[in-house]
């Protein structure tokens, strides 16, 4: 009966030795690597991380970016209200039509800055608000496409952007001439205005000057109905 | 097992050795894997990478033609495939050479002569067809599009993104510890005989423990090192990395997953050695108890 005994108790610390020494190691080995794994991270997050995910590219299609084009209504005839909410876009989609008379521009307008954006269409700065709320509203696109004949606004001149919850109908107050690094124009402001911005054309090769026009808004309208929605 | 004066040492001993052979899978794997070379190469030309930074260097060049109006042939069409896999490996071999303390600097200097005079005609063309002064404004603009180019290129092919690393720090940091890797391998393998050697000594009385002592200190060594191997495999968690350029992603993640592959390796070997110790230890165990 001893001899079992002994046996016995020889088979569990058999067994438990190896989860003793585990469990101990394995708290050592956690304990001392937390250190590290935050020092990697950074070294990674400077090296590597990005704002925009994106999946890598297969058949030509950026997984993680998601263009979204949309049907913006034009001809919309039920009621308008001077108020109402707007709808948040996500990035990558078209959520409005930009449109001028006088330079004979109608043009998509995404949500977001993105270089696929801005071959399809101009691009509001994510980062600025949404025609109808109060703030300063920042598009932008190339001057060699799309905006090529922003230089050609002066004031007085009108400018209809129709979104999915309404149209908002701007004045040219100011034409604008700045530096890129200037941020004095697309910064947010109390006040609600649109502010449309292009590359100063010039004869070759990049500009660091930004050419474009500050709008005042003078017409809101809501969709009473939420068509957008 | 039997006496605690010889139990407690050997748990303490296997302890150690536990360690000591995780350190030695660590050094082995960072000297034969990641501050190898070859491991970035190979994967360089595995996955074609260099077709495609061709590609996305084409595309990025027909998208700064709507605001440079330099079309994009007038880059593309001295950039060969060959080329540009080229300045992908200098950056490499270059950067494995500083990093092992070959060079003393870490200095990407691609010919960009071919790039540089196709601009030049271009402009110069340019200038001609439209009448345009060659005054210093026309020579500063040249030399801005010229460094433009270089700089987009180099970023485009610093896959393993060894120049932010540079450039920050980090490459030379790094540089200061992995001189002493070798030194810390010796020191590793050192460890695991010298445990190994003590074990022995502690069970020469019953000298078939030494097999269940060293046995379990390798199990359990190799599942410490396998948990977070398989965890990173089994969730893909390299591929949540937001990184916006294919090509860096691609590089990146192989890379990555190279490296657990060659720590998964290596931990199952000793997993499956330290198993079969512990196995035969059991078996002779049993014989013993029989006879």
């Amino acid at each position: 009966m001893m001899s079992n005994e002994k046996k016995s108790g020889s088979a569990i610390l058999f067994v438990l030795t190896p989860v003793f020494i585990f469990l101990i190691c394995i708290g050592i080995t956690v304990a001392g690597a937390i250190k590290p794994y935050n020092k990697i991270s950074t070294y990674l997050s400077l090296a590597f991380m990005d704002n925009l995910k994106t999946v890598p590219e297969t058949d030509g299609i950026t997984a993680g970016l998601h263009i979204k084009e949309n049907d913006i209504e034009v001809d919309y005839d039920s009621e308008f209200s001077d108020t109402g909410e707007v709808i948040r876009p996500s990035f990558g989609e078209q959520f409005a039509k930009l449109s001028s008379e006088k330079l004979e521009l109608d043009i998509p307008v995404y949500w977001g800055s993105n270089s696929e954006l801005f071959e399809r269409g101009a691009c509001q700065a994510s980062n600025s608000v949404l025609p109808g709320e109060n703030g300063n509203a920042v598009i932008s696109a190339h001057v060699n496409t799309f905006f090529s004949e922003l230089d050609k606004l002066s004031k007085g001149d009108k400018i209809e952007i129709t979104t999915s919850y309404g149209i908002f109908t701007y004045e040219v107050s100011e034409t604008v001439e700045f530096k890129k690094s200037d941020k004095k124009y697309v910064v947010p402001k109390n006040e609600e205005i649109l502010t449309l911005y292009t590359c100063k054309p010039d004869v070759l090769g990049g500009s660091d000057m930004r050419i474009g026009v500050v709008c005042r808004i003078t017409d809101k309208k809501f969709y009473a109905d939420k068509k957008g929605e | 097992m039997k006496s605690a004066k010889t139990y407690i040492p050997c748990v303490i001993l296997s302890i150690l050795l536990v360690f000591s052979m995780l350190g030695t899978g660590i050094c082995i794997t960072a000297d034969k894997v990641i501050l190898n070379s070859q491991t970035c190469l190979e994967i360089i030309s595995e996955k074609k990478l260099s077709e495609k930074i061709r590609k996305l260097l084409e595309r990025t060049f027909k998208e700064k033609y709507n605001s440079t109006g330099i079309p994009s042939e007038v880059y593309i069409d001295v950039l060969s495939e060959k080329y540009i896999d080229n300045i992908v490996k200098l950056h490499v071999t270059e950067g494995f050479e500083y990093l092992n303390g070959r060079t003393d600097k870490f200095n990407v200097s691609p010919d960009f002569e071919a790039l540089d005079e196709s601009i030049t005609e271009f402009f110069d063309n340019y200038a001609e067809e439209n009448g345009y002064i060659k005054d210093s404004s026309y020579h500063e603009k040249l030399q801005k599009e010229i460094n433009n180019a270089h700089s987009i290129i180099i970023s485009y092919t610093d896959i393993f993104k060894l120049d932010t690393l540079s450039e920050y720090g980090v490459l030379t940091q790094a540089r200061g510890y992995i001189k002493y890797l070798d030194k810390i391998t010796y020191i590793c393998i050192g460890a695991d005989i010298l445990f190994i050697v003590l074990l022995l000594l502690i069970c020469i009385k019953n000298i078939k423990e030494i097999l269940y002592w060293v046995g379990i200190s390798f199990m359990i060594s190799s599942v410490i090192g396998l948990i977070p191997c398989v965890y990173l495999t089994s969730s893909n968690y390299f591929d949540s990395f937001v990184i916006k350029q294919e090509q860096i992603f691609t590089a990146f993640t192989s890379y990555m997953y190279r490296i657990t592959d060659s720590v998964t390796a290596f931990e199952t070997g000793v997993l499956a050695t330290g198993f079969l110790m512990t196995v035969i230890y059991i078996l002779t165990a049993r014989k013993k108890g029989t006879e």
